[in-house]
């Protein structure tokens, strides 16, 4: 339950945040903020993962 | 229509075609279970969500909003990375309640008709922009594909084979209420085409338009504003807006509601999809910026919107073909999905109450009547579909339009968060607050559309009023529609009172539900209520769907137990909601099934409630709360795991507990007996239970029974319970609690070391046998011997008496070895008047056969005609045990003396030693078994505890002191066998 919330608000805090403008700054690499996804289902999965565990 | 468009009509038709072969296909078991029920499937299914907004429109969405397409997305994946706390609360509600769609939900929580007819009505109303969405894009992709404006006939063909299809797919079946395995199957395999499908239109636009990786690279180099042009509106759009109205619609939608919570069929597999499904969505989203720029590149000759089939038609005209089919997929599934939702929410919320009458349903046949319901809804909201399509003009981008009802669902949001967070919540906030939401979302979103179809005269420019501008458009409206929603929401919610069902489905939604539900059901059998509910659903019905909650729950249809009728009742009212939606089989239930308030459940009932309750909690209990419920636990656990027999009972002799062990005496298992009554159990334990509640003793030793058969002995003790608190107010409580032991084994044990003990006295008795044997034979012999030289026929007659004296002297000596070492049971039956003088005179007698014997002097002072009831055989062990261990503890010469009286019924009974006596600090040790004073080796220390157990066997009691004189005296109190209260003991036959 506990790192369901902070993966929330991870995710918050690289989707829903100022941290927006940040990687969305010009120059950015177009694939970056498909990296940021692929970064949060990561994480998803982990936590998951040991969740089942 | 030209051989152009037959073709791709065709085509499209025999991928449906291959759909349906595929769900058919699951249904019939064509393929492994392990395949169908796997948790990627599941996450795939979840793949419905992309519909052609997605296959086509992100497309043109990113041209117009850059990077903000991907919201659409991103807000799933924060969805679902709350799997846990926002979406398995909602599976276990749907699964454990059979809920089957959010407006079910809705009703569920906030109990009233009306709250389903809204909900209903605005998934609805919200819905069909959405599916006219779908005509739109297929039409339109129709018309790139040949180069011309599609017929309107078309339209109408492809929503008419869609209608065929979902009935097919969802409501084929007579019970449509069951998941639909093929539907989630099918659905799957279109996500994974679309997936394919839009994977190679990128491939094609990576190494078909920009020449590979590192060619597209320099073309970003060369055209560096089309990177910014994707970043740019993230950092100036409604980045946030769109965040949240995919977050809400991931789960609100219909379709996706349907496929998480309703076709669910592994509660595990949420959490492989909670990154198994955005992972799908990323994949799908990859080749989004590279479709853009290739077809801005390729200068492709449609709307941006389209550049996924124009870029497949530049690669020719199979791909186009496929791709074509990828969109197909996108806006069949969408379509079929969300009117197979829609359409259960409408029958259970608009038909199924207003045909409710006189608390009657359609009784023929209701299965057939709700099924072909279900169908000709189906058609009904795909036409309506259709008409919006042919009314409105879109002129917004297909996104654009989505967006419409992704603002709708949004509305749900609020009255979503009271049902998971917020008890207090009331109907009538929900309902204020979802009308408030839906009058803003109409005058933001609604009346504009209307009004550039000219469906609506005039200009209504809500915006302006509140200075938005066209840039932040969605942000007014949907920051608008959910503040007054939620506030009205809170608002109303504070105003009013939750009524009682409310308070309680609160509660079953927060799993904090602890109060055992009031009162005794009326009907007391399960073939009162097939009659019960016959009479609103129909016979047939009502028989069948007894039988399938008598199957779920493994119960018999001769069911009569109480808690499980009252089970069987709420396993009938969730199966009926799955069937007609909560509220209908709430009041189906509580009007043919009564349960009468002004009595109260039974005590066991409302403790196991309470004990299940306690067990899924969603509440974790805290500090003192924690600690109480795990010693709670542990009080359980230890009167479950007790090697004693525990019942306890009510004042009214209902069973509350019967632990493992009391199962194992009884043979009758814990789940059998909880709950029932007494009486019900059956001989013996019923008469002996009963017996023993009912007399006076607190204790009861050494009770034989017979159990199938075979004796068993048992000790029971009892003891009152005083009321600890009322579970609910007025219950019975108290009570008595009765602790069985089972001593058979014991018992045997017991018999074993008497016979062993026996046959070792015979041991030590043999020398004087011998002795006592020979010493008549001598005389028989020379008496024998002399007779055939004694010439007087007087004399010969003389020595012929004292023959048969010696010989009687010799008999009596065998006959008293083999009373003595008579082995086996002594049944109470065998009992009978034991005269104890003659009994000390012969255990005197055989112990006088031993060559220790001869040194003590032996005074048997009993006065005749004392008699107990008891066996012979025993009590003369008695006595043999006594005098020996007389006769160890005295000297030579010593006196051993028995003597005795009696006196209220009892004969008192006293054997007297001169010996050493027993020092105080073992008085109470000396019926222990195996207890011995000897060195080892010399005593086995089991006399005394053979005399206990024999004397407690008779009923009587045993006690030894030490004479002040010296020596010790052992006295017996034995029941005369004419004494009232001496009657053969409780004897239970089974």
């Amino acid at each position: 339950m506990d790192k369901t919330l902070l993966l929330f608000l991870f995710g918050l805090l690289l989707f829903a945040s100022p941290l927006v403008a940040w990687w969305a700054s010009p120059g950015s690499h177009w694939l970056l903020p498909y990296g940021l996804w692929a970064l949060l289902i990561g994480l998803i999965a982990l936590v998951t993962h040991r969740h089942e565990r | 229509m030209n051989a152009e468009l037959g073709i791709l009509y065709a085509v499209g038709v025999a991928y449906l075609a291959l759909l349906f072969f595929i769900a058919h296909a699951t249904e019939k078991g064509w393929f492994p279970d392990a395949l169908v029920r796997h948790p990627l499937v599941y996450a795939l299914s979840l793949g419905v969500y992309a519909t052609s907004w997605s296959f086509y429109g992100s497309v043109g969405f990113a041209g117009e909003q850059g990077y903000n397409f991907l919201t659409i997305y991103l807000g799933v994946t924060l969805a679902f990375a709350l799997a846990p706390v926002l979406l398995a609360p909602i599976l276990r509600l749907v699964r454990d309640y059979q809920l089957t769609s959010l407006a079910d939900l809705f009703a569920f929580r906030y109990r009233h008709q009306f709250t389903g007819v809204l909900v209903t009505l605005f998934m609805l109303a919200g819905v069909l922009p959405y599916i006219a969405l779908q005509i739109k894009a297929v039409t339109e992709s129709v018309a790139v594909l040949t180069q011309e404006a599609p017929p309107h006939l078309l339209a109408l063909g492809f929503c008419a084979t869609l209608s065929l299809f979902a009935i097919l797919f969802g409501a084929r079946h007579i019970t449509p209420r069951e998941k639909h395995e093929g539907l989630v199957m099918a659905i799957a395999f279109e996500s994974a085409v679309k997936l394919i499908a839009l994977l190679m239109v990128g491939v094609f636009a990576l190494f078909g338009i920009f020449g590979g990786p590192a060619a597209l690279g320099e073309w970003l180099l060369e055209h560096p504003e089309a990177i910014e042009a994707l970043y740019a509106p993230v950092r100036e759009g409604p980045w946030m807006t769109f965040m949240l109205l995919a977050f809400a619609a991931a789960f609100l939608l219909p379709r996706q509601f349907h496929m998480i919570f309703v076709e669910n069929m592994e509660p595990r597999a949420l959490r492989v999809a909670a990154w198994a499904f955005p992972l799908f969505l990323l994949l799908l989203n990859l080749p989004i910026p590279l479709i853009l720029w290739a077809g801005q590149q390729a200068q492709v000759a449609t709307v941006p919107d389209y550049y996924v089939l124009g870029l497949s038609v530049e690669h020719g005209y199979g791909w186009a073909v496929f791709t074509f089919i990828g969109g197909v997929s996108a806006a069949s599934a969408m379509m079929i999905v969300t009117t197979l939702a829609l359409a259960a929410m409408c029958l259970n919320h608009l038909i199924l109450p207003a045909r409710y009458q006189n608390q009657a349903l359609p009784r023929r046949n209701l299965y057939t009547w709700l099924l072909w319901g279900r169908r000709i809804l189906i058609v009904l909201i795909i036409a309506l579909g259709y008409v919006f399509y042919r009314l409105m003009e879109f002129h917004q981008s297909l996104a654009q339009i989505g967006l419409i009802s992704f603002v709708a669902v949004a509305q749900f949001l609020p009255g979503l968060m009271g049902l998971l967070f917020w008890p207090r919540a009331t109907r009538w906030g929900f309902i204020a607050g979802l009308a408030g939401g839906i009058t803003v979302w109409a005058l933001a979103l609604i009346v504009p559309l209307l009004q550039q179809s000219g469906l609506m005269p005039g200009q209504l420019e809500l915006q302006a009023w509140f200075r938005a501008t066209e840039q932040n458009h969605w942000a007014f409206a949907t920051f608008w529609s959910l503040a007054v929603n939620a506030v009205l929401f809170v608002a109303g919610s504070l105003l009013t009172r939750p009524s009682p069902e409310e308070t309680e489905a609160a509660l079953a939604c927060r799993r904090e539900q602890m109060e055992p539900p009031r009162g005794q059901l009326e009907v007391r059998s399960v073939q009162h209520f097939e009659e019960q509910l016959a009479q609103t659903v129909g016979p047939q019905t009502a028989a069948l769907e007894v039988s399938r909650a008598l199957a779920d729950l493994g119960l018999k249809s001769d069911e009569t137990h109480p808690g499980e009728l009252r089970r069987l009742r709420e396993r009938l009212e969730r199966n009926l909601s799955g069937l007609m939606g909560p509220l209908l089989s709430r009041m189906i239930v509580d009007h043919r099934l009564r349960v009468d308030p002004h009595t109260q459940m039974a005590l066991a009932e409302s403790l196991r409630y309470v004990e299940e309750q306690l067990e899924h909690s969603n509440v974790r209990l805290q500090g003192l709360a924690a600690e109480l419920d795990t010693l709670r636990r542990y009080h359980r656990q230890v009167l479950h795991e007790l090697p004693l027999g525990v019942c306890s009972l009510t004042p009214g002799g209902e069973i509350i507990i019967w632990n493992s062990a009391m199962g194992l005496i009884s043979g009758i298992p814990s789940r059998d007996a909880v709950g029932q009554e007494l009486r019900l159990l059956g001989d013996p334990w019923h008469g002996i239970l009963r017996g023993f509640l009912q007399g006076d003793d607190k204790h009861l030793y050494k009770l034989q029974i017979n159990l199938q058969g075979r004796s068993r002995w048992i000790n029971l003790h009892k003891s009152e319970i005083e009321a600890p608190g009322a579970l609910n107010p007025g219950a019975v409580v108290g009570g008595t609690v009765i602790l069985v032991e089972d001593l058979t084994e014991l018992h045997t044990l017991e018999s074993e070391v008497a016979h062993n003990n026996r046959l070792a006295s015979i041991g030590r008795l043999a020398a004087g046998v011998a002795h006592e044997i020979g010493n008549p034979l001598t005389g028989i012999a020379s008496l024998a011997q002399n007779l055939h030289y004694e010439p007087d026929e007087s004399e010969r007659e003389l020595s012929a008496q004292q023959i048969l004296e010696q010989t009687r002297r010799i008999n009596n000596i065998v006959q008293s070895l083999i009373t003595f070492s008579h082995t086996g049971e002594v049944p109470s039956t065998a009992m009978g008047a034991v005269d104890i003088k003659i009994c000390v005179d012969e255990a005197m007698q055989l112990v006088q056969l031993s060559d220790t014997a001869r040194k003590h002097l032996f005074e048997n002072r009993l006065p005749p005609g004392i008699t107990v009831r008891g066996s012979h055989q025993k009590l003369l062990q008695v006595f043999v045990n006594l005098i020996n261990n007389a006769m160890q503890a005295s000297g030579p010469g010593d006196r051993i003396r028995i003597q005795g009286e009696t006196a209220a019924g009892f004969a008192e009974i006293l054997v007297e030693d001169e010996g050493t006596g027993i020092p105080e600090s073992l008085l109470d040790r000396v019926f222990e078994p195996f207890f011995t004073t000897k060195p080892p080796g010399e005593g086995t220390g089991l006399g005394l505890s053979v005399v206990y157990s024999i004397i407690q066997d008779h009923g009587g009691a045993v006690y030894v002191d030490n004479l002040p004189q010296g020596g010790a005296c052992f006295t017996l109190r034995l029941p005369l066998s004419t004494a009232p209260g001496t009657t053969p003991r409780l004897r239970a036959s089974g």
